[in-house]
């Protein structure tokens, strides 16, 4: 009967303990990543193979794109704010509604004027290859129209 | 003289298989085997669920091959599911930065 347990619960023990090797050998890249600083960048040094140094100039473009990207979300939302103002005003397309949108359409292209001169910044930074791989994945996220919800980098140009 | 009719048919009937010699040979050690049945019989009518659980288990770990397999399958079984799920959690979080990312980059994505 001893030994019917032993093979009972060893089975069992056998069973847990591959469970969580296997788990914790799975998951240890992305907890390693949870842990640094940056995880939202931390990700692109892994995917696209990017050395310290790379990866190093990569945040120091991102740090430096950061502030003008917030100040560009800043005038998007004052300029749909001043839209959404005309349009609780009439029920017709007047010259103020078409300028607003005018100008909310030059937003626009200033903001994706500037995204895309980042991005173009970051690939040249990358490996020729991962460059030309990130550079397809983050314009089918943000400059091509209908994306709902982010793929996978190297899926994107397949899924749409 | 209808009771004794069935007397007479036995009567008859004993005689016919006093008569009677079973000529097939009866396999070597049969009256051990039908003791041992009934006596398992008298065993397993005595167990409680859980005591014939245990006599399961250990009668089928008895035997080698079905103890290793045993360990075997849950060993694998474990594996299958780590693996699984670990994928499963470390797509969820890639996807989970990809969409951090895009926001950080894109003001229009941005959480407002």
């Amino acid at each position: 009967m001893k030994r019917t347990w032993l093979i009972l619960l060893g089975g069992i023990a056998a069973g847990c303990v591959a469970y969580a090797g296997i788990y914790l050998r799975t998951t240890s890249a992305q907890r390693s990543m949870e842990q640094s600083t940056r995880p939202e960048l931390a990700w692109l040094k892994k995917e696209y193979h990017l050395t310290d140094a790379q990866f190093a100039q990569v945040v120091q473009l991102h740090d430096a794109y950061h502030p003008k990207c917030a100040e560009m979300c800043r005038r998007i939302d004052e300029q749909n704010g001043k839209i959404q103002q005309l349009l609780a005003a009439t029920n017709a397309v007047t010259p103020e509604i078409k300028q607003a949108l005018d100008g909310a359409a030059q937003l626009r292209t200033q903001c994706e004027s500037a995204m895309l001169q980042h991005f173009y910044e970051v690939s040249r930074v990358m490996p020729p290859e991962q460059g030309k791989r990130y550079l397809a994945w983050v314009q089918q996220e943000t400059l091509l129209p209908g994306q709902m919800v982010p793929t996978s980098p190297g899926k994107g140009m397949t899924q749409r | 003289m209808k009771e004794n009719q069935p007397f007479k048919k036995n009567e008859a009937l004993s005689k016919l298989l006093k008569t009677w010699k079973p000529e097939a040979e009866l396999p070597p050690r049969f009256q051990e085997a039908v003791w041992n049945r009934i006596s398992c019989a008298d065993d397993a009518r005595a167990l409680t669920l859980w005591q014939a659980v245990g006599v399961w288990f250990e009668k089928t770990f008895s035997r080698p091959a079905l103890a290793i397999s045993y360990v075997a399958v849950l060993l694998f079984a474990g594996l299958g599911a780590g693996y699984w799920h670990g994928d499963g959690k470390t797509a969820q979080a890639a996807s989970e930065w990809r969409t951090r990312y895009v926001q950080t980059v894109d003001p229009y994505q941005m959480p407002r």
